[in-house]
C-alpha cells in the first residue's frame, strides 16, 4: 500500500530505486533521531529523577 | 485476450489479477501502519538508550573544558544551567561535571544541582539529580556504605562516604533537606544526596544515596587519596 505507492514513484531504475530508498530512509531516522525524539522525550515521565512536593 | 504489459512504463498499470476486497487493502493498510510503528518504537528504544546516553556525554565533555576555564577565572554564583562543582565516583570509575539545577534542560547536560540546596563542604545536604541511563547515573545502586564520593569543587576535595541508600516515593521531598530525612531541623552534619530513577526506565521510585563529609583536602594540596588510579 505505503510502500509499494513510494517504491512506484521512487526516481531510478533497477540501482537507482534501492539507493534512492536507502537516502530516504536514512533521512527519516535522522529526523526522527535528531528532531523528533528529543521533542517527545521530554514529554514523556520516564526520566523524571526529582524528588517534589507534586 | 490477452494483456501486452509495457513493463518499461513509468508504472505498471494494474491488472485484474492485482483485485483485491476492499477489506483486504484496509486490512494491508493497517499491517503496514503496524509495521512501521513497531519500528519507529524500537528507534526510540534505541535512542532513549544510546542516542541520550551519548548525548550527555558529548554535554559533559563540553562542560569539563567550561568548569576548568571558570574555575580559572573566578570564584561566582552558580548559574542555572552552568556547571557548579565535579563529582567523582571511584567504585563506578566515573566522574561528571554537575550542572547548576534539575531542569529537563539542566539534566541533558548530565546531573544536577538542585537551586538552594548546600554546596560542597558546607553543613547540609548538597542534593543531585541525575538520569538513570548508561553515561550518568546507571549504577549507583551499586554504591554501598563507605563508598567513596569525592566533590571537587574551584578551592577543594571533599570527600564524603555513603551512609545509607533507600527507595522513596517521588513526592518525598525531605531527602533532599539540609538535615536528610528531617526537614525542617537545623543540619549538624555536611550531607551528599544523589537522586534517580527507579526501577531503571521507570517513574514510579527514586533511588536516593545519602553520604557524609568524612574529610576535606585543599585543591593545592593535590587530588586526594582516595582518587588514586581513578581517571
Amino acid at each position: 500500500m505505503i510502500f509499494p505507492w513510494i517504491w512506484e514513484r521512487l526516481p531510478g531504475g533497477r540501482f537507482g530505486k534501492p539507493l534512492c530508498s536507502a537516502l530516504l530512509i536514512g533521512a527519516v531516522v535522522l529526523l526522527l533521531w535528531f528532531v523528533v525524539f528529543p521533542l517527545v522525550d521530554g514529554l514523556l515521565p520516564f526520566d523524571d529523577v526529582t524528588v517534589d512536593g507534586r | 485476450m490477452t494483456h501486452l504489459v509495457e513493463w518499461d512504463a513509468p508504472s505498471r498499470r494494474r491488472t485484474e489479477e492485482d483485485w483485491e476486497p476492499p477489506s483486504r487493502r484496509v486490512g494491508r493498510m493497517l499491517g503496514e501502519l503496524m509495521l512501521t510503528a513497531g519500528l519507529v518504537l524500537v528507534l526510540f528504544a534505541a535512542y532513549a538508550t544510546y542516542g541520550k546516553a551519548w548525548r550527555i556525554e558529548s554535554e559533559q565533555n563540553a562542560l569539563a573544558g567550561e568548569l576548568d576555564r571558570s574555575w580559572a577565572a573566578s570564584a561566582g554564583r552558580p548559574v542555572e544551567g552552568q556547571p557548579m562543582a565535579r563529582i567523582h565516583i571511584p567504585k563506578l570509575g566515573r566522574q561528571w561535571a554537575v550542572v547548576e539545577g534539575v531542569s529537563q534542560a539542566d539534566l541533558r547536560k548530565g546531573p544536577g544541582h538542585y537551586p538552594r540546596t548546600a554546596q560542597p563542604g558546607q553543613i547540609g545536604n548538597v542534593a543531585i539529580a541525575g538520569h538513570r541511563i548508561s553515561s550518568v547515573f546507571w549504577d549507583v545502586d551499586r554504591l554501598d556504605r563507605g563508598d567513596v564520593i569525592v566533590a571537587e569543587t574551584r578551592t577543594g576535595w571533599f570527600v564524603y562516604r555513603v551512609v545509607r541508600q533507600r527507595l522513596v516515593l517521588p513526592r518525598q521531598v525531605e531527602v533532599i533537606a539540609p538535615s536528610p530525612g528531617r526537614p525542617g531541623e537545623a543540619p549538624r552534619k555536611a550531607m551528599l544526596t544523589l537522586t534517580t530513577c527507579n526501577p531503571k526506565f521507570q517513574n514510579w521510585q527514586r533511588l536516593v544515596v545519602h553520604a557524609e563529609l568524612v574529610r576535606e583536602q585543599a585543591k593545592s594540596r593535590g587530588r586526594p587519596a582516595e582518587l588514586k588510579g581513578h581517571p
